[in-house]
């Protein structure tokens, strides 16, 4: 385990002196993944503060459609991350963005496993918890406000934009919808 | 349960399961059907314990489930085997998508789909917030009418709207008034 650790600070190292701009999609990386607790759209938020406010690495825009790709694509939403990091560097950033968005969370996985049983019982873990939960309501809604302003609507748009809500609410899969949203864009947009 | 044929097993089962992987907890119970049920890898509640686990760690809670499973199954190799196995295929699709994505963005075509993706994206954003939304609103609720029990039971307060427990009216007597009546 330890090992592993070790492997890690080293190739942080060897990316730090390498490369700045990877170096700087790793951190950002990295800190996303560490803070996407809740299921879902728990990291989307972060991602948004952090690539598109703080590092202006895409406008809202682009970064809408990385996560309408993520949507798409199996696996977690965070997997936007790749889009990130091919639209920052290539390949290489495709790769070093992916591998510093699951790798911490990983490791926390593999130390904590063992010891779970013990700390699942103490009271600060179940605050904790609860405290990152309860922040994440006005978190998305932050989210659904910024994508919201950054759309030109149009009277269509906002048909499709509600029929669209009216069936994620009604428990329609998420694929349908994107499936017959798709198909309909292409035809009216 | 460890040995060399069982990380394979464990690569490409969670392989197979990464290309299907929709819907964050849709996915644990695809996950539950392959570890527990068919393969044995453990049993149901080492399965929920993981899963508690991995829902409170950081992370994507459908990737870390698959790490617990391949961890338990066959140590840290076993967690990196299926851990991986199930991320290929989203980093391969996105991958490919991120490309055409570069050079195909300008295209009419891709500017319509993106135009009305863009909008489904908000409905899906909205959606959450509605639905985590509804949860909080039954705490805040909860947290509310728990609130305005403290000072409700107006029989503890004598007739001077002293707090006394009851005392007074139970026995008759008023500590407030005791002596001068």
């Amino acid at each position: 385990m330890l090992i592993l650790f070790l492997l890690l600070a080293a190739c942080l190292a060897v990316l730090y002196f390498t490369d700045d701009g990877l170096f700087d999609l790793t951190t950002i990386m990295m800190q996303i993944d560490l803070f996407a607790f809740g299921g879902g759209f728990a990291s989307v938020p972060l991602m948004l503060q952090k690539i598109v406010n703080v590092k202006a690495w895409m406008g809202y825009r682009t970064f809408m459609d990385g996560i309408a790709l993520g949507q798409i694509t199996p696996g977690p939403i965070v997997i936007t991350a790749t889009f990130v990091g091919y639209l920052r560097d290539g390949l290489s950033g495709a790769l070093i963005a992916t591998l510093a968005v699951f790798t911490p969370s990983f490791l926390i996985l593999i130390c904590v496993a063992p010891f779970f049983d013990r700390v699942k019982s103490t009271r600060y873990f179940a605050r904790a918890t609860d405290g990152i939960l309860a922040s994440f309501l006005g978190l998305i809604l932050y989210v659904a406000i910024r994508f919201s302003i950054a759309v030109p609507w149009d009277a269509l748009k906002l048909l499709l934009g509600i029929a669209a809500l009216a069936a994620l609410i009604r428990k329609v899969d998420i694929l349908y919808v994107v499936a017959i949203g798709s198909i309909f864009s292409l035809f009216f947009f | 349960m460890g040995s060399n044929t069982g990380v394979k097993d464990l690569f490409l089962a969670f392989l197979r399961l990464g290309m299907t992987a929709f819907g964050g907890p849709v996915m644990v119970a695809y996950i539950r059907q392959i570890a527990v049920n068919r393969r044995q890898w453990l049993d149901e509640s080492e399965f929920r314990n993981g899963v508690a686990l991995c829902q409170s760690l950081p992370g994507a809670t459908a990737m870390q489930v698959a790490a617990y499973v391949g961890l338990r199954s066959n140590g840290i190799t076993g967690a990196l085997a299926s851990y991986v196995g199930f991320g290929l295929p989203a980093f391969v699709i996105m991958l490919v998508l991120s490309v055409l994505y570069i050079n195909y963005k300008s295209l009419p075509t891709a500017v319509s789909l993106f135009n009305g993706l863009q909008v489904i994206v908000i409905a899906i954003i909205v959606n959450a917030v509605y639905s985590f939304g509804r949860g909080m609103i039954k705490s805040i609720m909860n947290i509310a009418f728990a609130l305005s029990f403290l000072d409700r039971d107006q029989s503890l307060h004598c007739h001077h709207n002293r707090r006394c427990g009851g005392d007074c009216i139970r026995s008759g007597h008023c500590p407030c008034c005791i002596g001068k009546n």
